[in-house]
């Protein structure tokens, strides 16, 4: 039980340090896009994860 | 063959994260983009590319800034001897898909008042091309006959193009008072 919990810390810390990680080089790139190309990311953005949320939808269903 | 209607979602996804990437790429490439050559003697070529003018912490605080703040956003610097040429060549890169047309304008500012121009010219660049202009700046031409007490003189150079505007920190140094020591015969070294 001990060993899950610290494994699961760690999954944790992991986790937040990658999409902390992954934001930062995000907005150092989305800093010098053109205002069009931001709002195609955006756009591609509500895309990527609806695509991913619907999938997941029907796997565990 | 059935595939599976649940993967066509993760697919769209898949999808969406490759144009993502593509938008960054592409849009990281269009554009117009400029790069200074400057070359002093013979030493090898300072390049500016464009993207030195996007950082943040590229401002750098000269003592003649051409605005009125203490600090300016310029390159620093260009040294020189007093009887050396700045060669300057300015290329203008056109990464978009129709001609670009701009009047380039290159001047010498010192305590925030222009002292020549230097360059005064219309450009056109086809799309995805490029073309070049260049000037050369000596203190001769800066007009320093009789340098006194100052050792070194500092001057900027401010390049326009539309609604850009580079400015490039240059000096012209002299001699201190003497002159330059002789040259020591090559027999006195060894």
């Amino acid at each position: 039980m001990e060993e899950k919990l610290k494994a699961n810390i760690l999954y944790i810390i992991g986790t937040i340090s990658a999409v902390v990680g992954l934001g930062y080089l995000a907005w150092e790139y989305v800093r010098y896009l053109t205002e069009p190309g931001k709002l195609g990311c955006l756009v591609l953005l509500a895309g990527l994860f609806g695509s991913l949320g619907k999938y997941f939808e029907q796997k565990v269903s | 063959m059935k595939s599976n209607p649940g993967r066509l979602f993760l697919y769209i996804a898949i999808g969406c994260f490759a144009g993502i990437v593509a938008i960054f790429v592409v849009d990281g490439y269009l554009g117009i983009y400029d790069t200074f050559h400057i070359s002093v003697g013979e030493y090898p070529p300072q390049t500016i590319t464009a993207d030195y003018w996007i950082r943040e912490d590229y401002a750098y605080e000269v003592p003649y800034p051409v605005d009125t703040e203490s600090t300016q956003d310029a390159y620093c610097c260009i040294s020189a001897d007093w009887d050396q040429n700045i060669n300057f060549e300015y290329v203008v890169e056109n990464h978009t898909f129709s001609t670009y047309s701009v009047f380039i304008e290159a001047s010498l500012w010192q305590k925030g008042e222009k002292i020549i121009d230097l360059l005064s010219e219309e450009v056109s660049v086809s799309p995805f091309n490029e073309t070049s202009v260049e000037w050369i700046l000596s203190s001769g031409d800066i007009g320093i006959g009789e340098p006194t007490a100052e050792y070194s003189y500092v001057y900027t150079v401010a390049v326009d193009r539309n609604e850009v505007e580079r400015k490039v920190i240059v000096d012209f140094y002299y001699p201190r008072e003497g002159g330059f020591p002789d040259r020591i015969p090559a027999e006195k070294m060894r």
